[in-house]
């Protein structure tokens, strides 16, 4: 598949870069697991194929050989040859087809699987891009994403409903963090009574724009995961996303179910989150 | 202490968490389940645990799991039993361990304890192994009084899991009660049997039943949580002490966080890897990712499969286990060469100012402290070093740079590293290193592991430039000392 136009951010992903955070190496992966293993799921691959990440803008590709592909996640109206196509649905594309997209109308990112996933480099046991670990961090203009050639097709009639509530979901789900107990009463009531605001964001991490007063002393280094949210001496909040860093020293007060990191993986600044919490035991 | 032992190899998958509670098992040589990699995967795990071996043959039928009484002529039953064994005797023989007993399952278990012709069609099958190997029999049966007729070495096998009739048999696996699913009445079903030789049957009544083994059945559900508290109760040590560190806690919905005393000394450290290389030496499979960092262990496991409880007891014990064939490797010193010309050492004329020594000396310092690598994170290949000499610590850059070059030789507050690849930074840097700390290309990505020493060596930028390029043309070789 050619590169036409890469879009605003747009990158290869699998589920991740496991068993290398001991060396520093962050997880990477889809942000969204749960429409990037649909997408797959779609097309009968497993759920690790790597899959094409869009960010907003989507872009324009074209396809070099017959196959299928599944199209997931944000609303950023795909049209296959001029004509719009569906979501969550496989599409029988073949040489010289040009996949492009329009207007985001809802949602941040999606997800473009082929059958039997793009077959870019695999770096230490994964196809995720993450610049320094693969040759980039995001696709170019005029770069070649190859997959193989398929004749044999599922029925383009497999579709799956779109659940919108996913985007409209404003309730983020969280365990407590190792340092949670740190947190005064006070502290902690405002961390579940506040409606928060995103700020910043990208696929290391989402920061918020409300504070929390904050005195408690940061930690000696330890390991941070995707989903982890940090709180900064000057009362930041910090949700950390799959390209996080392996280790921080700021205490570790909430942690994302897995739901929640693609929940709000499709949100983007200005758009609202309320914690509710989650026990593990 | 109980003896205890578990049906294995029987599809459940949980042998990785049985394995360190349980005295033996009894591996499924594919009667009723079963095969060859299964066998070979069990046996292998048992041999790590210096677990007792037993086969457990069956009526081959895996349809039903062996556990319906079926009607097979007397030479099938035998050679049937005799080539289970033989499976097993052979991959156990391959990892050269001994098979110490057998243990028929299910059905065959059921009828030779009653049936008096199959008890003896049994024994004809397992008769040539008669001076090797021992017999699980239950209690006041059949088979019992047939194998001590024939000499054969018996032990006493009663049901932790299970519930028993007035006559000493099992309930039948046909009715609701049969098994025993709560930790609760399995614990109370052991007391009785070990305190009083007596098991408390279903009508109430308490009848003697010898035990010399106690069967954990590993499909019960719960097992594991069975097993673990059987352990606890029964098998514990209780002489030793219970350290308050580390401290175990949740970390989301599928980690456990260790973590010492807030310090970054080499004794914490210490501790940190000795129980990162057992982990990482039992190799449990529920185990996704160890995150080892300065004073912590992240554990990352798979909720499906175990549960945080569960976990946490599996890790204390593996920890208690301490087996001596653990072999804690040597550190590697690593000598890197750099480069404190001022070239590369954009901040030394600040540094010699701020703290009233000269560069000369600063280098003779930075070179003469030996550092310890506590973790790696912050970047792929960052190492965290320990080791500073108080004179050289020193605050961040107020403003950090937007580009720190790849290789440069840093310090901030208390720590000294080196910047692996091109980032925003805030430390004052000294100097610069040719070597590659991250190399996704080498087998070994970092050459550098925790626990290993850094000695830094001041080179000409000469020595520098001629380094650099033996490392783009490949053939350069980092020194250093094992210790």
């Amino acid at each position: 598949m050619e590169v036409i136009h890469p879009g605003l951010y747009s990158s290869i992903q699998d589920l991740g870069r496991y068993s290398f955070r001991n060396i520093g190496v962050p997880v990477s992966g889809v942000m969204d697991e749960f429409h990037g293993k649909l997408a797959n799921r779609l097309l009968g691959n497993d759920e690790n194929k790597a899959v094409l990440e869009l960010t907003l803008q989507g872009g324009s590709f074209r396809f070099h050989k017959p196959t299928q592909i599944a199209i997931t996640g944000a609303g950023l109206s795909p049209l296959l040859n001029n004509h719009l196509v569906r979501l969550n649905s496989v599409i029988s594309v073949t040489e010289n087809d040009v996949l492009q997209f329009g207007k985001p109308t809802y949602g941040v990112r999606a997800y473009i699987a082929v059958k039997g996933g793009f077959q870019t480099e695999e770096v230490l046991q994964s196809r995720s891009f993450y610049e320094g670990i693969t040759q980039k961090g995001v696709i170019e203009k005029g770069d070649t994403l190859s997959y193989l050639e398929e004749t044999k097709h599922i029925h383009t009639l497999t579709h799956v409903a779109i659940r919108s509530d996913i985007f409209k979901e404003i309730a983020i789900e969280v365990y407590e963090g190792p340092e949670f107990e740190l947190l005064t009463k006070k502290q902690q009531q405002k961390l579940f009574n506040t409606e928060f605001t995103i700020g910043l964001n990208n696929r290391m991490a989402y920061q918020l724009e409300e504070t929390i007063e904050n005195a408690i002393p940061s930690i000696i280094t330890s390991a941070v995961l995707p989903g982890t949210i940090q709180l900064t001496p000057s009362g930041k909040l910090i949700i950390l996303m799959k390209d996080c860093q392996t280790t921080g020293g700021y205490p570790r007060i909430l942690q994302l179910s897995d739901k929640s990191i693609s929940v709000l993986s499709q949100k983007h600044a200005k758009n609202a989150v309320r914690f509710t919490k989650l026990s593990v035991l | 202490m109980i003896h205890i032992n578990c049906d294995v190899g029987e599809g459940v998958g949980n042998e990785e968490i049985l394995m360190p509670y349980i005295n033996a098992c009894n591996i499924a040589c594919g009667g009723h389940a079963g095969n060859a990699e299964i066998m070979d995967y069990v046996v292998r795990l048992a041999k790590k645990h210096a677990v007792e071996i037993g086969a457990h043959p069956s009526y081959p039928d895996r349809e039903n799991f062996g556990r319906l009484s079926m009607d097979i002529s007397p030479e099938k039953l035998i050679q049937t039993i005799q080539e289970q064994i033989s499976n097993l005797e052979k991959i156990a023989a391959f990892h050269k361990v001994k098979i110490t007993h057998i243990k028929p399952h299910g059905a065959l278990y059921n009828d030779i304890a009653k049936n008096k012709n199959k008890a003896q069609l049994f024994l004809q099958a397992i008769s040539k192994y008669k001076q090797k190997y021992t017999l699980y029999v239950p209690y006041n049966s059949t088979i019992e009084k047939e194998a001590i007729q024939q000499q054969f070495k018996v032990i006493y096998e009663a049901f932790a899991d299970r519930n028993y009739e007035d006559n000493s048999t099992l309930v039948s696996r046909q009715k609701s009660n049969a098994v025993l699913t709560k930790e609760e009445e399995v614990l109370s079903h052991v007391f009785t049997l070990k305190n009083e030789q007596k098991v408390q049957t279903i009508s109430g009544k308490k009848i003697p039943l010898k035990c010399d083994t106690f069967c954990v059945h590993s499909d019960t559900l719960k097992a594991v949580e069975i097993v673990q508290k059987l352990h606890t109760c029964f098998n514990e040590k209780k002489s030793i002490q219970p350290t308050s560190f580390p401290s175990y806690k949740a970390y989301g919905d599928q980690g456990i966080l260790l973590t010492w005393e807030a310090k970054m000394t080499d004794e914490i450290l210490f501790c940190v890897l000795e129980f990162y290389k057992i982990i990482k030496y039992f190799n449990v499979k529920v185990i996704l990712d160890v995150i080892q960092s300065n004073n912590s262990i992240l554990v990352i496991y798979n909720k499906n499969k175990i549960t945080y409880k569960a976990l946490q007891h599996l890790l204390e014990r593996l920890f208690s286990i301490k087996y001596k064939k653990i072999k804690i490797p040597k550190s590697t010193c690593w000598e890197i060469p750099v480069c404190y010309d001022l070239h590369f050492g954009i901040d030394l004329e600040e540094i010699a100012q701020k703290k009233g020594i000269s560069i000369t000396e600063i280098i003779s310092i930075h070179t003469t402290s030996i550092y310890r690598v506590f973790s790696i994170g912050f970047l792929p290949g960052f190492l965290y070093l320990g080791g500073l000499d108080k004179r050289l610590h020193i605050e961040r850059k107020s403003t950090p740079r937007l580009e720190v070059k790849k290789g440069a030789v840093g310090i901030g507050g208390m720590q000294t590293g080196i910047y692996p690849k091109t980032s925003p930074g805030g430390w004052q840097i000294l100097g610069n290193s040719p070597i590659n700390f991250f190399d996704v290309t080498a087998q070994k990505p970092c050459f550098a592991s925790a626990g290993d020493l850094i000695q830094f060596k001041a080179i000409s930028i000469e020595d520098y430039n001629e380094i650099a390029a033996r490392i783009f043309k490949g053939n350069y070789q980092l020194n250093y000392t094992k210790i």
